[in-house]
């Protein structure tokens, strides 16, 4: 852990040391903007908001932050992959709907994932698949136990979390009823409304699993969660299937290397500053977890082989 | 009556075209589930096709608003104006809001029969720089 | 129930100068932005959330209040001063309120519209502060069945009401509900009629479509219609009887069934996620014209009818923060944005909520009641200022106004794709108005529509192919058959005529 702990410092520290060396010799010319993905007042517009903000203070650059929204940050990036490769524009977005478009329908993506530069990521959300405390279940294979002599509907309110219980219905030869949903809170009323069984969620959950009324039955993603070290991830109980949705940065391929360089370092040390961390930690309920250039385009690299296997490409 | 009967003709046309063509090529087709992604936009076509075939036969008696029937022209106006506003869409592309603003404003007066030079100085000069100044300096939000 | 000392200390928070201010800044912005043409309440939340980074929960969280509420009575402005709505569930407003400014009486509408408005959502607020937790497990019972049959019920009650023509009616519905069908399907999430454009993949923009058929369409008309002698957008008559340019307290009391019907009406559907302001407007409108005892007087300037709407449409804001406070569940965009304003400061809606944060909630019942007599007072200057604006020139007026709704498209929908999307509905919503078929309905599908399909898919996907389940569901039977029942008896009555 110590040993962990040192690389990071080192990491930061030296982020700090580019991004004041980077600076002297690179500036944006003109504004920089953060395109964000999605439209005003969800969760990634408040943290590309706040990481604006916060880089402007730190670098004394202009930078704005505009909503781009559609198809979960796709008609954002496929202008980012189609515009000048100068660094003044930087999108935000969520892994998961970039992958499930590369993966399923490649041919009408005008990008790929050689189309941008990585800068690193905020963090990810944390999906957790909960029940009712009175569940007669208190993990996966429970469930399916259950499910072989009753309805099992479970609220879904994304595609890629369903494929993963429909591949452990396929592994297991149960049946569980879909209830597709709007999001993460209308499980949670289906859930303590009764209506449905088991469901997901992304930090929502938390102060009902504090006030003993929901369980959490298993991570979604490829690790345990910070807040519920307890829970084993679908993974560990038996079923190789993960989701695994982190909030990246990226601009166009063919930046020259010292812009790149100044906005990884600007990025970085925008994320080691104390509101953002606040931020995040209050919208998403988790740390920061900045994977850094190599570690993002590593983890999208990694997700089309997840997502292939998800959607059973 | 008889623009009715156009009507009705037009909602079938659009229904089949929908059916056949529209959906097919712009609809997945998906083979499990309860609602597929094709099953509502289908019925959706069908009750078009059929809300039309039924109004050819049987067309309503109502009248309709009044300007659209005694002012025949108003529809070449009105399509005048939509244009306006199409091209300077397609001038706000390209030259951005402050500079497309003031001479759509302009011309929409214009045509509208405004000729007092006061007036068409406020709308078109007054008011985009009004709006540039809440938007783009009070809350910091790009303008097109 | 948190104690006393608690309570009294929230209520007295609200009461603080600084967020005192806040929250009548707040309602002057919302009322100030909602009546603009193009910039709905919810745009003007969306924006001011960043600058709430900075504030105290309660000051930020009370300033978004206000903004809100501000925004449902602003938004009613250009509703019945240009019959020009920004949202629809002002749209109900307008059919009433327009012909009544038509009239000359603009300040007499505008009244009926904030008193309505304002009644309806204290009423909402007063059983949010009350009876929020019972109505919360009320609210968990309604399931999706539960609620299917509510949206069937919702679509028979408008379908009756709208147009003459039964079968253009439907065609507006098929024509609402096709147009939501565009984006990514909600069972299966495969995009579907979106012709290769990303921006679509989320669906056709809410404000893009509402504003350039209410709108741009009407704008369009009006455009069309100017003469070479100028007039103003609304005319004013010289040396007007007060009774014109008011509302007396007879003419309120008379409306007080319509504006409690409307409110409960309101709170009711505002307690349910996602049915949303502009169902509950136009069912208590409905409602309102049956039981009225000369139906044929609405549409023409009753005041019921803004009575029904603005009441109805009020009210769902208070009630939406019963499930937003209780559950963490939004019930609306708005609801959605204060939800993110408190997960900013740190505070989860919840279980705990009342127990961790009771004075910051009672706080906010506080800021919440300030808000609607704040809306009261600013409102009496706020209407006078806005008639005296629409008294400028139609050339001016409307041509300000389109640059408003672009400006507001823009910024609501992130980009020139929404203006364009705007013009298209704007011409589609003329062609349609010309040819008899009703766009309100067209809108208030197209609202519903995507709710109206993932309710199904969740109803068939619990009956999991065995309909004697539905017997399981005796709410949710119980309002299939009123939606059948109000469907045949309205299309009964429009046949007699």
């Amino acid at each position: 852990m110590q040993f962990t702990k040192t690389i990071k410092a080192l990491a930061v520290a030296s982020a700090m040391v580019l991004a004041t060396a980077a600076q002297a010799e690179w500036a944006p010319k003109g504004p920089l903007t953060i395109q964000i993905g999605f439209g005003a007042g969800g969760s990634t517009d408040t943290i590309g908001r706040i990481i604006a903000q916060t880089m402007k203070e730190q670098t004394g650059w202009n930078v704005i932050a505009e909503n781009k929204p559609g198809g979960g940050g796709v008609a954002m990036f496929t202008g980012i992959a189609n515009r000048p490769a100068n660094g003044t524009v930087i999108g935000l977005g969520v892994s998961m709907p970039i992958l499930i478009n590369l993966v399923n329908r490649p041919e009408k993506l005008k990008f790929n994932l050689d189309s941008f530069d990585y800068l690193g990521t905020a963090s990810r959300a944390q999906l957790a698949l909960i029940a009712r405390t009175d569940a007669p279940f208190d993990d996966v294979p429970g469930l399916v136990e259950h499910a072989k002599s009753n309805d099992a509907p479970i609220s879904s309110d994304a595609k890629p979390q369903e494929l993963a219980m429909r591949f452990v219905m396929a592994q297991a030869g149960v049946d569980f009823q879909f209830l597709a949903t709007k999001g993460g809170a209308e499980n949670t009323k289906l859930i303590l409304g009764g209506q449905a069984i088991a469901g997901f969620e992304a930090g929502e959950h938390l102060p009902f699993l504090e006030s003993g009324e929901i369980k959490m039955i298993a991570s979604m993603n490829n690790t345990r969660h910070n807040y519920a070290p307890d829970t084993p991830t679908l993974q560990e109980q038996g079923f190789d299937i993960y989701v695994d949705p982190y909030f990246f940065f990226a601009t166009t391929a063919g930046t020259p290397d010292d812009a790149k360089a100044a906005l990884t370092a600007a990025l970085a040390a925008a994320l080691e500053a104390d509101d953002v961390k606040s931020v995040v930690a209050n919208t998403l309920k988790t740390p920061i977890i900045n994977l850094g250039p190599e570690g993002t385009k590593a983890m999208l690299v990694d997700g089309v082989g997840n997502v292939a296997t998800l959607f059973a490409k | 009556m008889a623009n009715d009967r156009l009507t009705g003709a037009f909602f079938v046309l659009f229904g089949v075209i929908l059916w056949f063509w529209i959906i097919p090529t712009q609809v997945d087709a998906v083979d499990y589930g309860w609602v597929k992604p094709r099953t509502v936009p289908l019925a959706l076509a069908a009750l078009l096709a059929f809300c039309g075939a039924a109004l050819i036969f049987a067309p309503s008696s109502e009248i309709l608003p009044e300007t659209h029937n005694n002012h025949k022209n108003h529809w070449l106006r009105a399509a005048l104006f939509a244009g306006l506003l199409v091209v300077g869409l397609a001038l706000m592309k390209a030259f951005g809001f402050m500079l497309t603003a003031p001479p759509l404003a302009f011309a929409l007066m214009w045509l509208a029969h405004e000729r007092r030079p006061l007036w068409l100085l406020l709308g078109a000069v007054a008011v985009p720089a009004f709006i540039w100044l809440t938007v783009a300096q009070l809350l910091e939000r790009p303008l097109p | 129930m948190p104690e006393l000392s608690i309570m009294l200390a929230g209520f007295g928070d609200a009461l603080t100068p600084i967020n005192l201010f806040f929250v009548v800044c707040g309602v002057a912005l919302g009322q100030f932005v909602g009546a603009v043409p193009g910039i709905g309440p919810v745009m003007a939340m969306a924006i001011a959330i960043p600058f709430t980074f900075g504030l105290d929960p309660l000051a930020g969280i009370g300033f978004l209040v206000g903004v809100n509420k501000g925004g449902l009575v602003g938004g009613a402005i250009p509703a019945v001063l240009l019959n020009t709505p920004g949202t629809p569930d002002a749209a109900a407003t307008a059919l009433d309120g327009y012909p009544l400014a038509k009239q000359g009486k603009p300040l007499k509408a505008t009244k009926m519209a904030l008193y309505s408005s304002v009644t309806g959502d204290t009423f909402s607020d007063i059983v949010l502060i009350t009876i929020s937790a019972p109505l919360a497990v009320l609210a968990l019972r309604m399931g999706p069945v539960e609620v299917f049959g509510l949206m069937l019920l919702a679509f028979a009650v408008i379908a009756g009401l709208m147009g003459q023509s039964m079968l253009k009616g439907v065609i507006a519905i098929a024509l609402g509900l096709l147009a939501a069908m565009v984006g990514t399907d909600p069972e299966h999430g495969t995009p579907r009629l979106f012709f290769d454009q990303y921006e679509l993949y989320d669906g056709l923009p809410l404000p893009a479509v509402a504003i350039g058929m209410l709108a741009i369409s009407e704008l369009l008309r009006r455009l069309s219609e100017t003469k070479p002698n100028v007039s103003a957008a609304i005319r004013l008559p010289k040396n007007q009887p007060k009774s014109d340019a008011a509302v007396s307290w007879a003419e309120f009391w008379a409306c007080r069934y319509t504006i409690l019907r409307g409110s409960v009406i309101g709170t009711i559907l505002g307690a349910l996620p996602g049915i949303g302001s502009t169902a509950a407007a136009f069912m208590s409108y409905a409602s309102a014209r049956s039981a009225n005892k000369d139906p044929k007087s609405f549409g023409k300037g009753n005041l019921h009818g803004i009575a029904a709407s603005e009441s109805a449409n009020s009210s769902v804001m208070g009630a939406n923060m019963i499930p937003l406070l209780t559950l963490g569940i939004p019930g609306s965009v708005g609801a959605a944005l204060i939800i993110s304003a408190f997960m900013i400061h740190g505070i989860q809606p919840g279980p705990f909520l009342f127990e961790n944060q009771g004075r910051l909630i009672y706080g906010l019942f506080g800021a919440m009641l300030i808000a609607n007599f704040s809306n009261l007072m600013l409102g009496q200057f706020g209407l006078r200022f806005w008639v005296k604006v629409v008294s400028a020139p139609e050339s001016f007026i409307f041509s300000s106004a389109l640059l408003m709704c672009f400006v507001g498209v823009y910024l609501a929908s992130g980009g020139l794709f929404g203006i364009g999307i705007m013009l298209a509905f704007a011409v589609l919503g003329y062609v349609m108005t010309s040819l008899g078929i009703p766009i309100v309905v067209f809108i208030i599908a197209f609202f519903l529509g995507p709710r109206l399909e993932i309710s199904l898919s969740q109803t068939l996907s619990l009956l999991n192919g065995k309909p004697e389940k539905l017997l399981d569901y005796p709410i949710g039977l119980v309002l299939m058959v009123l939606a059948v029942i109000t469907a045949v008896l309205l299309s009964r009555r429009r046949d007699k005529g």
